[in-house]
């Protein structure tokens, strides 16, 4: 009765992504017969300079967003975890992002963003301020980043939160009975009880965040197509532009590759360093 | 609240409990600005728009919608994303059900413990690095330049969460119902469609409703199978509406709502099941 599953899953999914270690050694161009070329895609992807800072951008893409992502969660989290009907509102209201299309989440920060329409400059004049260097937030090399890492953030937020609210619903009330008898309040308490309590959870919310943010393509192939001048450019919109704008399939399997390998090694160390922190704190 | 806060004094409560409810309305202001914004450039002057971006439309413009509609050739976007979305989840859901009640329920523990780590590796690989030989398979298949590659993928996308759901589901109900209907004769097969799926029904319907959420908002997998205009789905329509008509932020705007309305009303509906569904996908 699995058979069904196993085909379409391994059919669609493992694979072909299996079979990109296979077309990472050929020169295939999706069109005529490729060449078995050894190890020369890696070759000249170790000298790429473009390659290399799509890579350094996408690690500052992840780490802003999936930094911003944690703290602001957490904090709204912490904000909103009681009962009552201003907060059960509050929380469907700041999920709901979560559900929208990238394409749809791209456009409203484009319009956000657009010059033309300046609704950046109108809404810093409403708190008095007149701030010029964010006129073309997405067409400025410094900008371009940190703009669509807002978009991201704000889309997800929510998402990180209910993670949080998971983890804060399972931290036993006894536990902050026990606290405030030990004289635990405000700072106290959140420092010496909730957060290490929480520790297991921010390990799972990071993740998550990871995973999402280290493949990042929609978002930034929608706003900026990896531009200005490839400032924004991540791993994966090269890899895109690689395989479907300059028909180098190999080139795109071998970038892949070590793509694929790269986020499964970070994920990896960042569960190993959590687990040891846990042993560590009993 | 504990004894510590009854201890305060009067004016420090009285802080707490006007002040706090205002941080979160605050809050919730601030984080549904985009959303709040979205709607109402939809409703604004095409002119108007640039001038005032942020103000009240004089006149509600309603003509946004009509416009995006005829020239961002909704009906077609729309009919291609309601058979992207039904096929893959149609597909994802029956194939998932029947493995996952294998996982579930298999005599053979090692076997059904390697298959389930197995699918839940799916929720990790991303997509984008099998992407080139998928299109190639998908040509070698003679499959581009229709939907079916839209639905294959998005099928094996959405197995990984729909088998973990449905396998916790599974193992939540007591085996002497089936043990019964299984002394009655009936197969196993038999005993999946007519005793199980209907005690799982929840997290049937919590798995359907996430995978169709995220199959209708994909962008990549039809940015890739699905780029020429017959066979667009709905974020593709956006897109290219916004790159043709790249001064219309109005009309683009009412495309925006028009695309998620549908996801929001269902959010609306069964929010519980969809937060509560996602949590569970992130936490195993």
């Amino acid at each position: 009765m699995v058979a069904p599953a196993l085909v379409v899953y391994i059919g669609f999914l493992v694979f072909p992504v299996a079979l990109g270690l296979y077309y990472a050694l050929t020169n295939s161009d999706g069109i005529s017969q490729a060449d078995f070329i050894g190890l020369d895609n890696f070759r000249e992807l170790a000298g790429d300079d473009n390659f290399r800072s799509a890579v350094w951008h996408t690690v500052q893409f992840a780490a802003i967003i999936v930094v911003a992502q944690n703290v602001g969660g957490l904090g709204i989290a912490l904000l909103l975890n009681r009962a009552g009907r201003l907060y059960e509102v509050a929380r469907a209201v700041i999920f709901a992002p979560v559900l929208l299309s990238t394409t749809v989440v791209a456009l409203i920060w484009g319009f956000i963003y657009s010059p033309l329409a300046g609704v950046l400059p109108q809404l810093f004049a409403i708190v008095g301020l007149e701030v010029t260097s964010l006129d073309d937030v997405l067409g400025a090399t410094s900008t371009v980043i940190p703009g669509i890492s807002a978009a991201v953030t704000w889309q997800f937020l929510g998402y990180v939160m209910v993670i949080y609210l998971a983890g804060l619903k399972t931290i036993p009330t006894e536990l902050y009975e026990a606290a405030a008898l030990d004289g635990a309040v405000g700072f106290a308490r959140l420092r010496y009880v909730t957060l290490p309590l929480l520790r297991p959870t921010a390990s799972v919310a990071l993740t998550i965040a990871l995973i999402g943010n280290l493949r990042l393509f929609d978002q930034v192939w929608l706003m900026s197509e990896g531009g200005p001048a490839g400032a924004s450019e991540t791993v994966q919109t090269a890899i895109y532009r690689s395989a479907f704008q300059q028909s180098r399939f190999g080139y795109a399997a071998a970038q892949a590759v070590i793509v694929t390998v790269g986020i499964f090694a970070v994920i990896l160390t960042q569960r190993a360093l959590f687990a040891r922190a846990e042993r560590g704190a009993r | 609240m504990t004894g510590v806060d009854g201890a305060r004094r009067p004016t420090a409560r009285r802080a707490h409990t006007v002040l706090y409810p205002l941080a979160v309305c605050l809050v919730v202001v601030l984080l549904s600005f985009p959303t709040l914004l979205m709607l109402l450039g939809s409703l604004q002057d095409q002119t108007a728009i640039y001038v005032d971006p942020l103000g009240l439309p004089d006149v509600v413009q309603w003509v946004n919608y009509q416009r995006a509609w005829d020239l961002g050739g909704l009906p077609t976007r729309f009919r291609n994303s309601v058979i992207s979305a039904v096929g893959s989840v149609a597909l994802s859901t029956t194939t998932g059900l029947a493995a996952a009640y294998v996982c579930a329920r298999s005599r053979a523990h090692r076997a059904a413990a390697f298959l389930s780590a197995f699918f839940a590796l799916g929720l990790v690989i991303p997509i984008q690095s099998g992407i080139v030989p998928l299109f190639l398979e998908m040509r070698w298949l003679g499959l581009n330049g229709t939907l079916a590659p839209l639905i294959l993928v998005n099928a094996a996308l959405q197995l990984p969460l729909t088998i973990l759901l449905l396998t916790a589901a599974i193992k939540g109900i007591p085996t002497e119902i089936e043990d019964a209907a299984s002394v009655d004769g009936a197969g196993s097969l038999r005993i999946l469609v007519s005793v199980v799926t209907p005690l799982v029904r929840p997290a049937l319907i919590t798995a359907v409703i996430l995978a169709l959420v995220t199959v209708w908002n994909d962008y990549f997998l039809a940015l890739v199978f699905a780029s020429s205009t017959d066979l667009q789905t709905l974020p593709l329509g956006l897109s290219s509406f916004r790159q043709t008509f790249s001064t219309d932020w109005p009309g683009a705007l009412a495309y925006s709502v028009i695309v998620a309305a549908p996801v929001l009303l269902l959010y609306v509906l069964l929010q519980r099941r969809i937060t509560d569904g996602m949590v569970a996908g992130a936490l195993k």
